[in-house]
């Protein structure tokens, strides 16, 4: 049985990618006791420092066990080791959170989906092959971890990125966590359809890309209006995140262990019902894949 | 009146485990004291209502990385000095200096402004780390 994909993407930046992220990772690990594995795409690292602290971050970095020098070395023909390789087991410090593993990001990504674009249109090659060929590496990457996990959690960059349509190419489902503004509905209308289109054949589904509401401010009479507009053009998670200072300084890592509730605070329970919310949502489009055991079948729901 | 039975439940709970654990006592101790109002503040009725990470005097007065750079290490436990636990308690807090909770039960005023210092030169090593971009 192979892991379910999320994607956790949206164009627009500042509406809390990385902190569902690692939330909604902490939640599945800890609660429900599934594998799951973060994949960060963010050259801004967040999601990386936000589970594996700075000091092990730095670590990585200069081991080259990151996920710019595993496409870097696909891409540069360099001596290759399979996705696995990259893997940081045990992650996050939440304690009791030991089926959490990570593969980090470094912004020296951001050099990597630049320097794949100059290389190969350089010669002559249209940036879909580029496109392609960056999938065809992280499908192949993949294929070494997706039976080890219960969960791959990609987070994505904010903008169109290559990395970001590739990680929504081989997703079962995405999250996309939206500020309930005008602004940024505006953006999710655009970038809605544009995923749904890039989402795997016989997953281009409207109820496999949900919006999540997060940053909301139930006071605002203009955030609870976006809200109803967005309720009318898109599949949205009951789950709301509200604007919660507690939750923006979860994010900050701690050396020693904590509990989840210590961690997230008055925001535990929200991110608690996100990770219900999308176990149970992901569980009524699952079915079992042929040749798959009866434990792999009895999987979801996880309970 | 489910409502009213429900909170009166929970505030006989919460005495009954303050009553039994100093260290829980101290610190619902430490919030009130991180909300109460200097004496000369504004009038009641004009205060906004009190949140948990309402702002406390001392965290006003005093920034652990800011100050370290500008006064030093020795500057910082200065301005630390005299200050109770419960204010020094309510300054982790406000900073996030102490994210697993590691001083909560503690007592001592030196042991906690120790920590504030380690915690202060930590945070701003780390950070500088962070901007190696």
């Amino acid at each position: 049985m192979t892991a379910i994909i999320l994607s956790i993407v949206n164009m627009k930046g500042g509406v809390g990618k990385s902190t569902v992220a690692v939330a909604l990772a902490e939640a599945l690990s800890l609660r429900r006791r599934a594998r799951v594995l973060v994949i960060d795409l963010d050259p801004q690292s967040n999601a990386s420092i936000m589970l594996a602290g700075q000091d092990r971050w730095d670590g990585l970095r200069l081991a080259g066990r990151t996920i710019d020098e595993f496409f870097e070395a696909r891409l540069e023909q360099l001596e290759q080791e399979p996705l696995k390789a990259y893997v940081l087991e045990e992650v996050s410090d939440v304690e009791g959170c030991d089926t959490l593993d990570l593969i980090a990001c470094t912004p020296e990504f951001r050099f990597v989906e630049r320097d794949a674009i100059a290389r190969f249109t350089g010669r002559g090659f249209a940036i879909e092959s580029v496109q392609a060929k960056l999938a065809t590496i992280a499908a192949s990457g993949l294929r070494s971890v997706q039976r080890d996990y219960d969960y791959i959690i990609f987070d994505c960059p904010p903008g169109i990125s290559l990395f970001a349509e590739c990680a929504i190419a081989l997703s079962d489902y995405l999250v996309l966590p939206t500020v309930p503004d005008y602004i940024s509905r505006l953006g999710l209308l655009a970038f809605w359809r544009r995923a749904l289109k890039l989402l795997p054949h016989g997953k281009r589904d409207e109820n496999r890309a949900f919006v999540l509401a997060t940053r909301y401010d139930e006071t605002s009479p203009g955030q609870r209006a976006q809200l109803g507009e967005i309720d009318r053009d898109f599949a949205r998670l009951k789950t709301i995140i509200p604007y919660n200072s507690d939750i923006a300084r979860a994010a900050e890592y701690s050396e020693d262990k904590r509990s989840f509730e210590a961690k997230w605070r008055s925001g535990a329970s929200v991110m608690q019902a996100l990770a219900d919310e999308v176990v149970e949502r992901a569980s009524r489009n699952f079915a079992p894949q042929a040749g798959a055991d009866a434990a792999d079948a009895a999987r979801l729901p996880l309970q | 009146m489910k409502a009213q039975k429900g909170l009166k439940l929970l505030f006989d709970a919460v005495l009954a485990e303050a009553k039994e654990n100093p260290a829980f006592a101290r610190r619902i101790e430490s919030l009130f004291t991180a909300w109460a109002p200097p004496s000369k503040r504004a009038p009641k009725a004009k205060r906004p209502a009190p949140t948990l990470h309402s702002r406390s005097p001392v965290a006003e007065e005093i920034h652990p990385t800011r100050d370290i750079e500008r006064l030093g290490e020795d500057g910082l436990h200065a301005a630390l000095a005299g200050r109770s636990p419960l204010e020094l308690l309510a300054l982790l807090d406000a900073h996030n200096l102490d994210p697993a909770g590691k001083m909560m039960a503690e007592t001592d005023s030196d042991v906690i402004a120790g920590f504030v210092v380690a915690a202060a030169k930590k945070k701003i090593a780390r950070d500088r780390k962070a901007f190696d971009y």
